[in-house]
């Protein structure tokens, strides 16, 4: 794939590339600022844009993706994600599974060799393990795809696996429902479905996938949604406190 | 001797130069003082070098341009004498004492351009009695240089029309006249060239031969630069005279050359309107020209022009161009019999370029031209790798152009010629089709298209070669069959009826679905269609499958823990079922949980089971006590064993992660779980870490650690849930 810029800006946002300059610069050598202090959301976009074209700082960036169904519910992942998603500018991408073929596999790798891969109930690559977890700066992450946590997509449910895995995100997937909580001392992230594939649990399934900025003790959630040909991007802020593991 | 040609060859360049310096000094000494008559001795002098026969045409030009420099002073000389006082008519005759013809010649050029740029005689009888007097030298190699001369001082002083030489007698025939003259007599002095010297030396000759070829060549360039040739006089004059001398030359080089060269000097909207004399004289070119070559050029441009702009492209339906060509294309094939196929596919394919570019709209050329492509290759066996690729580009350019696959499902003679590639280009092109579906995100919506869309990429999805010998590598297969699998995709209809004959066409691929398929898309029609499908599945004959599952029985039951959790968590949200059917499923599901083959996989799978009997006002707060207990008597099995196989601990996880199920269950209210069975199983988590049996698990530990933090941050939350909690003790 060709290196392309990134190219999901929402109309709104194209106006103040200048401002943002200085905002990234401003912001990013210090982790100690307070979180989502006057951003408005507009300006979070093209703060992200910025960043990722720049790819300066010492944040880290992790893809979560998962459940992309392909070839048995969706051909391929939708071009506009594809042309945002370019090698090079993600450090660590974690999957949660139901890729579910190799050429999937092979393609996130290329996005970015640091790739954690669990196994969706599609998957036929058994080497994937059912959880797995790493720690990335100061914080530790969990992954699994979700279908083992009964009842699916429960919040109280999946609070048990964090606790288990002793994580502060933990990153899970099945639902093909984006959601990110705050949830007793961590994050609970479920990236969606990547192609926007039909499950039995959601009747409409609009693309979506999550892209973390890991900066110290703080993670900025961004969360990618294309719907009706547009993509969407919200943001959490989450700022972890001493008191935490570690 | 003939090893050291070259270096002869040089010697012989080296000599000459010396020889043409020299005498150019004294004539530039003798221009200086105004000796006219000496300047004309030692010019005539330094051009005899030009003389020789034993140079190569590549050295014999390096010696040409020294000359032609010095001839350039000359010629400035003479432009100031004749101001002065010697008369350009007398100089004009006083060139022509000089004893060798050839130097007398160069001179008399030199001079003429003078005399022409003088007007004291009409430009066109000097251009004439040039040109004819030039009939002296009948050497090819001298004479070629020499009328190249002549092309080069006159060419700015042609009675064009907007020129100061133009008017009274002197007409732009004249000019065309003169051109078409000193092409004619070049071409043949260099089609003569290939007889000159031993046969032995053809090849090099005729690679020498071809070096010169851009001298000729000039003359087209100079007559297309005349602006005074309108299109009739292309048409009426210039372009049958200079076909003419092409085809009669009867010479592949020269005609090759010649006919690429016509097409790309003389503009466009010319070629569209002589088209058929042009085309015409294709068929009477000697059968070793690459005539196709010549074509695919012609189209080319033609197809460029067309693009250029749309307000051309009435011209081209004005002049039948489509018909010309395509007749053409027809006429050469024949004539030129031992063609190889390749060659004719890339004529066809030039002419589908030109047509997409023409007439996008006229779908019924590009079938045409598919179908004399067909007719060309029938019979023809094995293809060549190289008449392959080039049905490989024919067929690709109507999907690029269109972009949509549905254009070219329409094409009858598309699939027909798809059925002469082999095996493996036959797949290679239905990747190229169903990339091109992927890319446009093309959705197949009537069973129709389906049906001639798995026509056409068969190659993937049937074996089309039953003996196939060479073994297919398994992940190519596994990439092929991924793809087709990812085109299943983008067959889709909204409508349910139409989807769902589509779905009956893609199930039957081998025979057409007639049309007493009415019945409409009932979920019943629906599900036997899914169920059909399964038993299909399960039917497939794959005996390595069977053995590889045997092998990896380990791989078999963490298959049964997937399915079991899929079953689980789907039973967990159905509600549709009566009270008696669910209890049945549910019941079930714990049963076949307490029966997988390892202890911890129970435990899990019976605990998860816990939450199908949690309900909503349904009388099952009993039944999740009782699951959970079941799944803790699992656990102390799995302890037991883990004691007799000493060291491997675990068991303890279970404990905890069944302590947070009765936490769960405890904070959403069921009022079986007690503070004292909480506690109950808080106190033999930690004795079980503490006993000297059991080695220590940091995870466990962990694991320990935040549900305690858990258990503080509910009683911290105070309100209803904090009072709960605050029995507990930790």
């Amino acid at each position: 794939m060709a290196p392309k810029r990134m190219s999901a800006r929402r109309k709104k946002s194209s106006s103040s590339s200048a401002t943002t300059v200085t905002l990234v610069d401003q912001e990013l050598p210090t982790s100690e600022v307070e979180t989502g202090a006057g951003l408005k959301l507009e300006e979070t976009e093209t703060e992200l844009l910025g960043q990722l074209i720049v790819g300066v700082g010492k944040m880290v960036l992790v893809l979560a993706i998962g459940d992309l169904h392909v070839p048995h519910r969706a051909p391929d992942l939708p071009a506009k994600f594809k042309s945002m998603l370019v090698p090079g500018k993600i450090q660590h991408i974690i999957c949660t599974g139901n890729l579910c073929i190799k050429e999937v596999h092979d393609y996130l790798k290329s996005l970015c060799p640091s790739l954690h891969i669990t196994r969706g109930e599609y998957d036929e690559d058994s080497r994937y393990p059912e959880t797995k977890t790493l720690t990335i700066g100061q914080f530790k992450l969990g992954l699994c795809h979700g279908h083992q946590v009964v009842p699916w997509g429960d919040l109280d449910s999946l609070a048990m696996l964090q606790r288990q895995l002793d994580v502060d995100i933990l990153v899970s997937g099945h639902t093909h429902q984006f959601k990110a909580y705050k949830h007793e001392a961590g994050v609970v992230i479920n990236p969606g479905s990547a192609t926007g594939a039909y499950s039995s649990i959601t009747y409409d399934v609009n693309p979506s996938f999550v892209l973390m900025d890991i900066d110290g003790l703080r993670v900025v959630v961004y969360v990618y949604e294309l719907i009706d040909g547009e993509v969407k991007v919200d943001k959490i802020d989450f700022k972890k406190t001493s008191t935490a593991t570690i | 001797m003939i090893s050291d040609g070259v270096e002869d060859e040089e010697k012989w360049l080296t000599a000459g130069i010396a020889g043409l310096q020299q005498n150019a000094f004294y004539m530039h000494r003798a221009l200086d003082s105004n000796n006219i008559k000496d300047a004309l001795k030692y010019s005539a002098q330094m051009l005899s070098e030009l003389r020789t026969s034993r140079l190569s045409p590549h050295k014999y030009y390096e010696l040409y341009m020294r000359a032609f420099d010095e001839l350039r002073k000359l010629e400035i000389f003479f432009k100031e004498e004749s101001n002065r006082s010697c008369s350009i008519i007398e100089l004009y005759e006083l060139v022509q004492h000089a004893g060798n013809i050839l130097p007398r010649l160069y001179l008399l050029c030199t001079v003429g351009s003078v005399y022409i740029r003088s007007k004291e005689a009409p430009a066109k009888d000097i251009l004439k009695d040039l040109v004819e007097m030039c009939r002296g030298i009948q050497h090819p190699l001298r004479g070629l240089f020499l009328r190249s001369y002549l092309s080069q001082v006159s060419r700015d002083k042609l009675p064009d029309i907007g020129s100061e030489y133009e008017g009274d007698e002197n007409t732009v025939m004249d000019a065309v006249e003169f051109v078409l003259q000193n092409f004619t007599e070049m071409n043949k002095l260099w089609v003569r060239m290939q007889h000159q010297g031993p046969a032995r030396e053809k090849e090099k000759r005729e690679k020498e031969r071809n070096e010169l070829r851009d001298l000729v060549g000039k003359n087209l360039h100079v007559l297309s630069q005349i602006e005074g040739i309108d299109l009739e006089l292309y048409r009426d004059v210039v372009l049958p005279r200079v076909l003419e001398q092409v085809v009669n030359c009867k010479d592949d080089l020269a005609q090759y050359y010649l006919m690429d060269c016509i097409i790309q000097v003389f503009p466009d909207e010319y070629h569209l309107q002589t088209l058929e004399t042009l085309l015409g004289a294709c068929p009477q070119l000697q059968p070793s020209v690459d005539i196709k070559t010549v074509l695919s050029g012609l189209m080319e441009r033609l197809s460029n022009y067309a693009a250029s702009s749309t307000e051309v492209l009435p011209e081209f339906v004005q002049v039948e161009a489509f018909a010309k060509l395509n007749n053409a294309i027809g006429q050469v094939i024949e004539a030129q019999a031992d063609m190889p196929v390749f060659g004719a596919v890339a004529l066809y394919s030039s002419l589908l370029t030109f047509t997409l570019h023409v007439h996008p709209d006229r779908l019924d050329y590009v079938d045409q031209i598919l179908g004399a492509c067909v007719s060309k290759i029938a019979g023809k066996g094995k293809l060549e790798a190289k008449a392959t690729k080039q049905i490989v580009a024919l067929l690709s350019a109507p999907l690029e152009k269109y972009n949509d696959i549905d254009t070219a499902l329409k094409l009858s003679n598309y699939p027909l010629v798809m059925e002469y590639l082999d095996d493996r280009t036959n797949k290679v092109m239905s990747n190229v089709i169903i990339q091109s579906i992927m890319k446009n995100k093309t959705h197949i919506s009537t069973a129709d298209k389906v049906g001639a869309l798995f026509e056409l990429i068969k190659g993937l999805i049937k074996d089309l070669d039953a003996n196939n010998d060479d073994e297919m590598d398994e992940d190519d297969f596994k990439e092929e069959q991924n793809s087709v699998a990812r085109l299943i995709q983008m067959l889709y209809n909204n409508d349910p009826e139409e989807m769902l004959k589509l779905v009956r066409r893609v199930q039957s691929q081998d025979d057409n679905v007639t049309e007493e398929e009415t019945a409409s898309a009932t979920p019943k029609k629906i599900f036997q269609i899914l169920n059909q499908t399964i038993e299909t599945l399960s039917t497939v004959p794959v005996p390595d499958l069977a053995l590889r599952l045997y092998l990896e029985c380990a791989e078999d039951s963490k298959a049964q823990v997937t399915a079991l959790y899929l079953i689980i968590g789907t039973l967990q949200r159905m509600h549709t079922f009566g009270v008696e059917n669910r209890d049945t499923l549910t019941h079930k599901a714990t049963g076949y949980s307490a029966k997988l083959l390892k202890k911890p996989d129970q435990c899990r799978a019976v605990y998860a089971c816990s939450h199908l009997f949690w309900v909503e006002d349904q009388d099952g707060v009993k039944d999740v006590l009782l699951c959970l207990k079941r799944a803790l008597r699992i656990a102390n099995a799995a302890q037991q064993m883990a004691n007799v196989a000493k060291g491997s601990s675990g068991s303890v996880m279970l404990f905890i992660e069944i302590l947070n199920k009765y936490l769960y269950f405890f904070e959403k209210g069921n009022t079986q779980i007690t503070v004292a069975s909480i506690q109950g199983l808080i106190e033999l988590v930690t004795t079980e870490m503490q006993s000297d049996t059991s080695t220590s698990d940091p995870a466990a530990d962990a694991f320990l650690a935040s549900t305690i933090r858990y258990i503080q941050s509910q009683k911290d939350k105070g309100g209803a849930t904090g009072e709960k909690f605050e029995a507990i003790k930790v």
